[in-house]
């Protein structure tokens, strides 16, 4: 156990809440988008999140509760697409039904705000490791 | 009084490891403050610190008792969970990091005292 453990576990969620900003961020991009590489309209993006412990533990039961954060998946949302009725739209069907993408505003933002507030405090927390880090740096020396 | 290998020094440097320890653990609570499931811990000292002679402890006895162990004993949290089970307060957590980080400086400027009483009583002779 040192700094870098809190560095190493602090800097996992930095990036895993980063990444959930990126796909919420995707997501609202594509909010009307009607045409994806899959075909049909786009599919709304989720990061799932994992508590793994560090790979350099000693396997001590301290060493078991300090686990960093990992993404082992981004799922795609199978939840059925809005449907809305447009016949002059290029992709609706016969019926003049076009399929609009699964994604929610409200439901993103919320993941943005939520994503947005646990990146700040591993912030606070990445800041409070270093300046303990510091102080230990100064141990020894004349105050 | 000794003022090397003191008992006063011997407890600063298990408070600022027990400091480190909880440090590490309240930064994986708030790293995980968005894993669905993931439940809190905190680090409780194993006993209190005018206890008589602070020793390593260990739950089981096989654990080696050396430098780098676990000062404390690891607490799960029983607070009420969100509903995706992670039970993770922002607030909480955030106040028990500051709080740790005074409390590991106050150690380090008691150990600076005592460090500077020692180069007193070296310049005395």
């Amino acid at each position: 156990m040192s700094f870098f453990t809190s560095l190493q576990v602090t800097g996992s969620a930095l990036a895993a809440e980063r990444l959930r900003v990126d796909l919420a961020s995707a997501n609202l991009a594509n909010a009307n988008s009607t045409r994806s590489v899959e075909g049909g309209p786009y599919r709304r993006r989720d990061a799932v999140f994992q508590a793994t412990p560090l790979e350099n533990g000693f396997g001590s039961e301290l060493d078991r509760a300090v686990r960093a954060v990992t993404v082992p998946q981004i799922v795609i949302d199978q939840s059925p697409p809005r449907e809305i009725f447009n016949p002059g739209h290029p992709d609706a069907d016969e019926r003049g039904i076009v399929q609009l993408p699964n994604v929610s505003v409200v439901e993103e933002i919320v993941n943005l705000r939520t994503a947005q507030r646990a990146y700040e405090a591993n912030l606070s927390a990445l800041g409070v490791s270093r300046e303990m880090a510091q102080r230990a740096l100064r141990i020894g020396r004349t105050a | 009084m000794p003022l090397i290998s003191n008992p006063t020094t011997q407890i600063l440097e298990h408070v600022l490891r027990f400091r480190d320890q909880r440090h590490d653990l309240i930064a994986a609570n708030l790293a995980n403050a968005s894993t669905p499931g993931y439940r809190a811990f905190d680090l409780a000292l194993n006993q209190a610190l005018g206890d008589g002679p602070l020793s390593l402890q260990g739950s089981d006895p096989r654990h080696f008792a050396t430098q780098s162990a676990a000062s404390g004993r690891t607490v799960a949290s029983n607070a009420p969970a969100r509903l995706d089970g992670n039970n993770v307060s922002l607030e909480d957590e955030l106040l028990k990091l500051l709080e740790n980080r005074t409390l590991y400086q106050t150690a380090f400027e008691l150990r600076d005292r005592l460090a500077s009483l020692t180069g007193l009583a070296r310049d005395v002779r």
